[in-house]
């Protein structure tokens, strides 16, 4: 039987079809090499880059937002993110597959003892409760970076932007004191 | 001549009848680009040339979409000698369906006759009288390109034609040839007079072929000797600067590597600051983005570890519930009684067997020898261990598991190996790594910043030793590999020039016994008047020959002087360029212009600015200008479309006052003068009124037209 993880990972997760220039404009649809990248004025090397940044945005910022538009998605198994690939200019980071799963368990209600007795339905329902909790906090990251697109885009061009805004994110929740609950 | 008028009708961009009324002395055309001013240009140049191949294209799209019949015509009134002349080339054009179909196009003109009045006349004929053709390519030069009039790869024989129509050497030319007709005609004769007889037949043809033969083989090794000589003069120039140059050889080619190095070090340092620049990579590729996750993995911790307990839990009361083996019960009773026991398997079978072994319990760390109490007990929960998983048949049949899933065990396992990996991964570490990151690029930052400074001294090192020797760098570096050459070169030619010499001294005596030869033949014959004869003609030709070439030499000298002249009033020094320019006539009848340093005498080779060549190219028209006028007393207008845009401010009002003061009359358009107000609107710069003129137009698109939409465009002539 397929461990919880795999069955989560199987398939990709789901995101607001309004982001999508959001993801034309910030990365790149395909691999490539870095040069390639920056010469396409990327700052994400995959959609899926930019999938886990905006995830890592809503998880810091402790920000769940159900996705109300169509939702669609890049064809992109989970299990398949962060694999070094062609791109020999960069390393593999497959185990940030690891660490989102560990944020979703941490972070959600889905009863893990009623699912040590479930069948394989209730099993299935169980890791895509998990995708679709993924795509949440995914949707209030995207948000964030929509409304910087939308107030001041030139930022964008500053290469520190993307690094400080994570810090960022995770200051202003320490200052309002909001403790991370399980 | 001056141009009086140009009309254009439906050409182009000028939609319907528009009217150019121009003056004695400098017309302007501002324009933006695409308002039509290059199209004037075309008109004239149509009107002229009249190429009737691309009609098509002539016809004004505004007029296509606005009329049926209608005519494409170009007209020019000009006045010469006080008479009015008038040309116009024009064809119909006719919409039939869809399409549109043109006539051929013919040219008419008017001349006014004595009384006044106009008679028609044959459009090409005048205009070949009003504008010959072979001056035209002197008179219309669209952009600066053009104005290279000499250019050989483009206009072989552009100044011979020149000098054809502006001086005494077609006639001179004529001479030439009747005098050589009369020398040719009268050795003939004598040949034939001398043949007639037999016996000194055979003699005297040998002597006159052989006399021929030399007579071209000195004239051939003359002139390879002149160029020779030539050569051999500019590469002993060359060489002395090379000699001064190789001196700073060295310590060039040391600031050089100097340079390269650091510039090599530089490039490393910014690879590596681009490298440490990747933050969103970093973001992934170095974990950054789990900066802040040690609270999440706090809270998964606790959160397996909560299920982890709370499974065991339910498992025990299940297992209780179901009266699971009794050994098992008992295990865990005696172990535990109230408490929640530690699951089965830990410490793991591995484990247990290495403390019996080693007679150590590491669960408590306490000594527990063979055949002691603590020892038994270890050993006996072994056996129950193995007796656990190693089930009856019996008990599979019967058993039953409180949980038929292990996610959480899964979660267990995950938390396990995660745990271990945050001696790597944690907050702490990933901030330190990010401000090592930040350091390391303010380091290399202030390293670029260092080598940088290094580069700019040993470049200001290099600068002055370029400054102080006076030449290029690569001249400096090349001085060596061009002093060796030279040293192969100037005795090779030495030697040639000698060669030739002795030839030539050798091929001189053995003409003058031929032509002994020949002349006694011709006493004998009876014929020594006739040498006389000889001689005269032979004196004849020569002088007509020199005659000729004089001619040519001294246009081409006055040619060069005016050129050089203009060439000064354009105060190109700024420029950096000082030489002048020289016009020589290399071969026959082709010309060279060379432009030369004027301290040295010596070709300047290598490329000038564009700005500095069309400088070069309008002080030559402007000479041409003037030896027509003295000439015929008469020169063509010039017009000119964009000729100034390689100039800067300075160079472009000289050149303005340059043409109004030179030419009898200058058509001139440009978009010098406009200043682009911002919004896509244009008004005429502060820089327009200086310039000293006798006519300005503007030609400007109609307002409010999408110049995209080709059946709206119009253009207008605003008299300024």
């Amino acid at each position: 039987m397929d461990e919880l993880f795999d069955k989560w990972a199987s398939q990709a997760p789901k995101y607001d079809k309004i982001y999508v220039p959001l993801f034309e404009k910030l990365a790149k649809k395909f691999g490539g090499t870095e040069e390639g990248k920056e010469n396409a004025g990327k700052i994400f090397n995959s959609n899926y880059e930019l999938y886990i940044y905006a995830f890592f945005l809503g998880l810091y910022g402790n920000s769940r937002i159900p996705i109300e538009g169509e939702k669609i998605d890049f064809s992109h198994e989970i299990k398949h993110w962060g694999k070094k690939g062609k791109q020999y200019d960069r390393k593999d980071y497959t185990v940030l597959q690891r660490y989102i799963f560990m944020a979703l368990v941490a972070k959600t209600d889905l009863d893990f003892i009623a699912l040590e007795n479930a069948e394989e339905n209730e099993i299935k329902k169980g890791a895509r409760q998990l995708r679709e909790e993924f795509a949440e906090y995914t949707n209030a990251g995207l948000l964030m970076l929509q409304e910087q697109y939308e107030t001041d885009k030139i930022v964008f061009n500053e290469k520190r932007w993307f690094l400080k805004k994570v810090q960022q994110v995770s200051e202003d929740l320490e200052d309002h004191k909001m403790i991370l609950s399980v | 001549m001056i141009i009086k008028e140009v009309e254009l009708e439906n050409f182009q961009c000028y939609y319907g009848r528009k009217i150019f009324k121009f003056e004695k002395g400098m017309n302007i055309i501002l324009g933006a680009n695409a308002h039509g001013k290059s199209k004037f240009f075309d008109g004239i140049n149509w009107l002229l040339n009249g190429a009737d191949h691309n009609r098509e294209q002539l016809i004004s799209e505004k007029a296509k979409a606005n009329n049926l019949d209608f005519v494409v015509a170009v007209k020019f009134t000009c006045e010469r000698n006080r008479k009015i002349y008038q040309v116009q080339r024009s064809f119909e054009v006719s919409k039939i369906g869809d399409k549109f179909q043109t006539t051929k196009s013919t040219c008419t003109g008017l001349v006014d006759d004595d009384n006044g009045d106009r008679i028609p006349a044959d459009g090409e004929e005048l205009l070949d009288s009003l504008f010959p053709t072979i001056l035209r390519k002197y008179s219309l030069f669209k952009g600066e390109r053009s104005l290279n009039i000499f250019d050989p790869k483009e206009n072989k024989d552009a100044l011979l034609n020149l000098v054809n129509a502006l001086s005494d050497f077609r006639t001179l030319d004529t001479y030439v040839g009747i005098a050589k007709e009369a020398y040719l005609r009268h050795t003939k004769v004598l040949d034939r007079r001398v043949r007639s007889n037999q016996k000194q037949q055979k003699e005297y043809n040998r002597l006159i072929a052989d006399r021929d033969y030399k007579h071209n083989k000195i004239t051939d090794l003359e002139a390879k000797n002149r160029s020779a000589d030539e050569e051999l003069y500019q590469i002993r120039k060359r060489m002395e600067d090379n000699i001064s140059f190789v001196e700073s050889g060295p310590q060039l080619q040391k600031v050089n590597s100097k340079i390269t190095n650091i510039e090599k070090e530089r490039s490393e340092l910014q690879f590596k600051y681009n490298n440490y620049s990747n933050f969103t990579v970093d973001l992934f590729d170095s974990k950054w983005l789990l900066m802040s996750f040690d609270k999440v993995q706090d809270a998964f911790e606790k959160k397996v570890n909560s299920l982890s307990r709370k499974k065991r839990e339910l498992t025990k009361q299940f297992d209780e519930e179901q009266g699971k083996i009794k050994g098992k019960k008992e295990l865990l009773n005696e172990l535990t009684k109230t408490k929640t026991p530690l699951p089965i398997g830990a410490p793991t079978k591995e484990h247990m067997e290495e403390m019996l072994e080693e007679e150590l319990c590491k669960v408590c760390n306490r000594v527990a020898v063979k055949g002691s109490e603590a020892y038994d007990y270890m050993q006996e929960r072994l056996k129950k261990f193995i007796e656990y998983y190693t089930p009856e048949e019996a008990d599979i049949e019967e058993e039953q598991i409180a949980f038929k899933n292990e996610f959480i065990e899964e979660l267990r396992s995950l938390n396990n190996e995660m745990s271990k990996k945050r001696k790597n991964i944690n907050n702490s570490i990933i901030g330190k790594d990010i401000l090592e990151n930040y350091d390391m690029l303010d380091l290399l930052k202030m390293r670029i910043g260092e080598k940088q400074k290094g580069i700019g001294k040993f470049e200001e090192e290099r600068a002055k030793i370029i400054n102080k020797s006076n030449a290029g760098e690569e001249t400096i570096l090349d001085a060596a590999t061009s002093i060796r050459e030279y040293n192969i070169d100037i005795p090779r030619l030495e030697k040639k020039i000698s060669k030739n010499k002795e030839d030539i001294k050798d091929f001189k005596i053995d003409l003058s016994e031929i032509q002994a030869k020949i002349d006694k033949i011709n006493i004998e014959e009876g014929l020594d008047s006739e040498n006389i004869k000889t001689s005269i003609l032979r004196d004849l030709q020569k002088i007509t020959k020199e005659v000729r070439e004089d001619v040519f030499d001294k246009f081409i000298n006055e040619l060069e002087i005016k050129t050089n002249e203009y060439y000064k009033k354009f105060g190109d020094a700024s420029s950096g360029f000082t030489g002048s320019v020289r016009i020589k006539r290399s071969g026959d009848n082709s010309i060279s212009i060379k432009t030369i340093d004027v301290d040295s005498d010596v070709d300047i080779t290598h490329t000038l600015s564009s700005s500095t060549q069309t400088s070069i190219n309008i002080s030559i028209l402007m000479a041409i200008s003037d030896l027509s006028i003295k000439n015929s007393g008469e020169a063509l207008p010039m017009i000119f479309d964009a000729p100034t845009s390689e100039f800067d401010l300075a160079k472009s009002i000289e050149f303005y006052r340059l043409c109004r003061e030179n030419f009898d009359q200058s058509i001139i358009m440009t978009k010098d003068f406009l200043d682009d107000s911002g919004d896509g609107k244009f008004v005429i710069g502060e820089g327009f009124k200086k310039i000293k003129k006798d006519k300005g137009f503007w030609v400007k698109l109609e307002q409010n037209i999408n110049p995209e939409e080709m059946s709206t465009v119009d253009s207008h002539i605003i008299n300024l």
